[in-house]
C-alpha cells in the first residue's frame, strides 16, 4: 500500500496529464483539423500507421541509428572522460576547446556529417554520436575529477595499484556523475539522429515528419511527434530509474552532487536537489 | 616554465595543430577535395563575400532572429522561473515534465508551429524560443530554490526589506545558476533558428550553407558555415562578459 502522500502525488500527475489532452482537444477544435489533429485523430492515425508497416519500420530505423550512435558517444566519451579526468594537465589542456565545441550549434555542421559519410545510415549514426559525445565526456571528467582527496589518500594508504585504484575507488565515487552524463548524451544523441533523418534522410521518423509536413497531412504529423516524445520520454525514464539504483547501492554520491551544478548542459531539479 | 604557461603551450599547439589540419588535410590529399576546403580557402572566401556584401542579408536575418528568440527567452524564462521559485507546489507538480522537456527533440514540433503561424520569421523564432526558454526557466529556479537558507537567515538577523534580501543576498547566490540556463539559451536559440532555416526560410545563413550544400559551392558554403560558428561564439563570449560584470557588481 503506497502511502497518502505519494498516492496524492500521483492524482497530481494524472490530473496534469488529464489537463493536456484537455487542452490539445480544445485548441483541434478551436483551432480546426487543418492545424491541429485531435486526440481521436491522432490515435487513428497511429493505428492506420502501425496497421500499414510504415510507423514500425521508421521506428526500428530511427532506434537503430541511436542506438548505434550512442554506444559509440558512451564508448568514447566515456573513456575520454577517464583519461582527461584523471589527468590533469591534459584536462586543463582540453576543457576550454571542449566546452568551445560543446557550445558551438552542431547542427550547422550537418553538412559536413554529409559531406564525410554520405547520405546513408552512416551519417546519421555519426552526427548521434558528436551530438552524445560531449556531455558524456564532460560529466564524466568532472566526475572523476571531484572525487574526494580522502579517498585517494585511502587508496595510497592501502597501497593500491593505479588499476585498483581505478576500479575500486575512482570509478564508483565518480558514477553517478557519470550516469547524469550517460542521460543527457542519450536525449542529445537521440535529437541528433531525428535531425540528420530530417535533412536528408529516405527512411526514419524524422524523415516520415518531413513528408507528412510537406503534403501537411496534420493528423500523422500529430502521431509521429507523439511517437518521439514517448520515446524519448520512456528512455529518459528509463535511464533516470536506472540512476536511482546504482546511485542509492553504489558509492557516495557526494562527487556527483559537487560534479554536477555547473557544469555545461546542466539541465533539470533532480541534479540539484 | 610554471604549470600555466604550460597548460597555455600546449593548448596553443593543439590549436596550430587542428588549424593545419584543416589547411593541409585537403591541400595534401588526407582528406578529399570534395569533402574539405583549405582553410584558407574558406576565409579569403568568407573575406570576399562580405566585402561584397553576399552575406549581408542572411547574416543581418539570422542575427535579428536569434536576438529576438534568445531576449524573449531571457525576458519570459526569468520571471516564469522566480515565480516557479516562489510556488514549491507548482513546481513540485511540474518538475517532471520540465526535467524531461529536452529529452523529448523538440525541433520535431515545427511542423505545428508553421500551421499555426505560418511560414516565415514568426515559427522560426517560436521554435528557437520553446527550446531555449525552458533551460533559463529551470536553471533560474534551481537556482534560487539552492539558496543556502544560512544566507537567509542572515538576511533576516540584518533587517533587510525584501529588496535588499533578493539584491544582495539571493541574486548573487543564485546567479551562477541563472547564467547558466542564460548560456544554455543562447546555444539553444541558435540552433533552433539555423535548424529551422535548413528548411523553412527564405534567407538567413541556415538557408545560405544548406543552398551552397545543394549546388556544391563547397567553399561558400564553408565560409557561412564559420560564420555561424563565429556569431555563435560572439554572442557565447558576450553572455560570458556581461555575467563577469553582473557577479562583480552584485557581489
Amino acid at each position: 500500500m503506497m502511502p497518502a502522500a505519494a498516492r496524492l502525488e500521483r492524482w497530481r500527475h494524472v490530473l496534469v496529464l488529464g489537463v493536456l489532452v484537455g487542452v490539445w482537444q480544445v485548441a483541434a477544435m478551436e483551432l480546426g483539423g487543418f492545424v491541429v489533429a485531435s486526440p481521436a485523430e491522432t490515435l487513428r492515425s497511429l493505428g492506420e500507421g502501425l496497421r500499414d508497416g510504415w510507423l514500425p519500420t521508421a521506428t526500428w530505423v530511427t532506434l537503430k541509428e541511436t542506438v548505434l550512435g550512442y554506444a559509440l558517444a558512451v564508448a568514447t566519451g566515456v573513456s575520454a572522460g577517464i583519461l582527461l579526468g584523471r589527468h590533469r594537465f591534459w584536462g586543463e589542456v582540453f576543457d576550454p576547446l571542449i566546452a568551445l565545441v560543446y557550445s558551438i550549434p552542431k547542427v550547422t555542421l550537418y553538412p559536413v556529417f554529409l559531406l564525410l559519410f554520405g547520405l546513408g545510415y552512416a551519417s546519421k549514426v555519426a552526427f548521434g554520436w558528436f551530438h552524445g559525445v560531449f556531455p558524456i565526456l564532460i560529466f564524466t571528467a568532472a566526475g572523476i575529477r571531484t572525487v574526494r582527496p580522502v579517498y585517494h589518500k585511502l587508496a595510497r594508504t592501502l597501497g593500491l595499484s593505479p588499476w585498483q585504484r581505478f576500479y575500486h575507488v575512482e570509478f564508483p565515487a565518480a558514477l553517478p556523475a557519470v550516469l547524469t552524463g550517460l542521460r543527457f548524451g542519450f536525449s542529445l544523441t537521440f535529437l541528433g539522429t531525428i535531425l540528420g533523418e530530417m535533412f536528408a534522410s529516405k527512411h526514419g521518423l524524422g524523415f516520415e515528419l518531413m513528408q507528412a509536413t510537406t503534403v501537411h497531412v496534420v493528423p500523422r504529423i500529430f502521431a509521429l511527434i507523439l511517437v518521439m516524445v514517448v520515446l524519448a520520454v520512456l528512455a529518459n525514464g528509463l535511464l533516470v530509474r536506472f540512476e536511482g539504483t546504482v546511485t542509492r547501492q553504489g558509492g557516495p554520491s557526494s562527487a556527483a552532487r559537487r560534479a554536477s551544478p555547473g557544469a555545461p548542459g546542466e539541465v533539470g531539479f533532480r541534479s540539484a536537489s | 616554465m610554471s604549470h600555466r604557461r604550460k597548460v597555455q603551450a600546449a593548448r596553443a599547439i593543439a590549436l596550430v595543430v587542428g588549424l593545419a589540419f584543416l589547411e593541409l588535410g585537403p591541400r595534401l590529399g588526407w582528406v578529399d577535395r570534395l569533402t574539405l576546403v583549405p582553410l584558407s580557402e574558406v576565409l579569403r572566401s568568407l573575406h570576399a563575400q562580405l566585402v561584397q556584401g553576399k552575406l549581408t542579408e542572411h547574416l543581418g536575418a539570422s542575427a535579428v532572429t536569434v536576438v529576438t528568440a534568445f531576449g524573449l527567452a531571457v525576458l519570459t524564462g526569468v520571471p516564469a522561473g522566480l515565480l516557479l521559485w516562489r510556488l514549491p507546489k507548482v513546481r513540485a507538480l511540474l518538475e517532471p515534465y520540465l526535467a524531461s522537456y529536452y529529452a523529448v527533440p523538440v525541433f520535431a514540433l515545427y511542423p505545428l508551429l508553421i500551421s499555426l503561424l505560418g511560414m516565415g520569421y514568426l515559427p522560426i523564432v517560436a521554435i528557437a524560443w520553446g527550446w531555449s526558454v525552458v533551460a533559463v526557466v529551470v536553471n533560474t529556479a534551481v537556482g534560487f530554490t539552492q539558496v543556502r537558507p544560512v544566507y537567509r537567515k542572515l538576511a533576516v538577523t540584518l533587517r533587510l526589506t525584501p529588496w535588499q534580501t533578493f539584491r544582495h543576498i539571493l541574486f548573487p547566490a543564485a546567479a551562477p545558476y541563472v547564467f547558466n540556463g542564460i548560456k544554455l539559451a543562447v546555444t539553444y536559440s541558435v540552433i533552433g533558428v539555423i535548424a529551422s532555416e535548413f528548411i523553412l526560410a527564405p534567407r538567413g545563413l541556415g538557408w545560405l550553407i544548406s543552398y551552397h550544400y545543394n549546388n556544391f559551392s563547397l567553399r561558400e558554403m564553408y565560409a557561412a558555415l564559420a560564420l555561424v560558428l563565429v556569431l555563435a561564439t560572439g554572442i557565447y563570449t558576450a553572455v560570458g562578459r556581461a555575467e563577469r560584470a553582473v557577479r562583480r557588481r552584485a557581489g
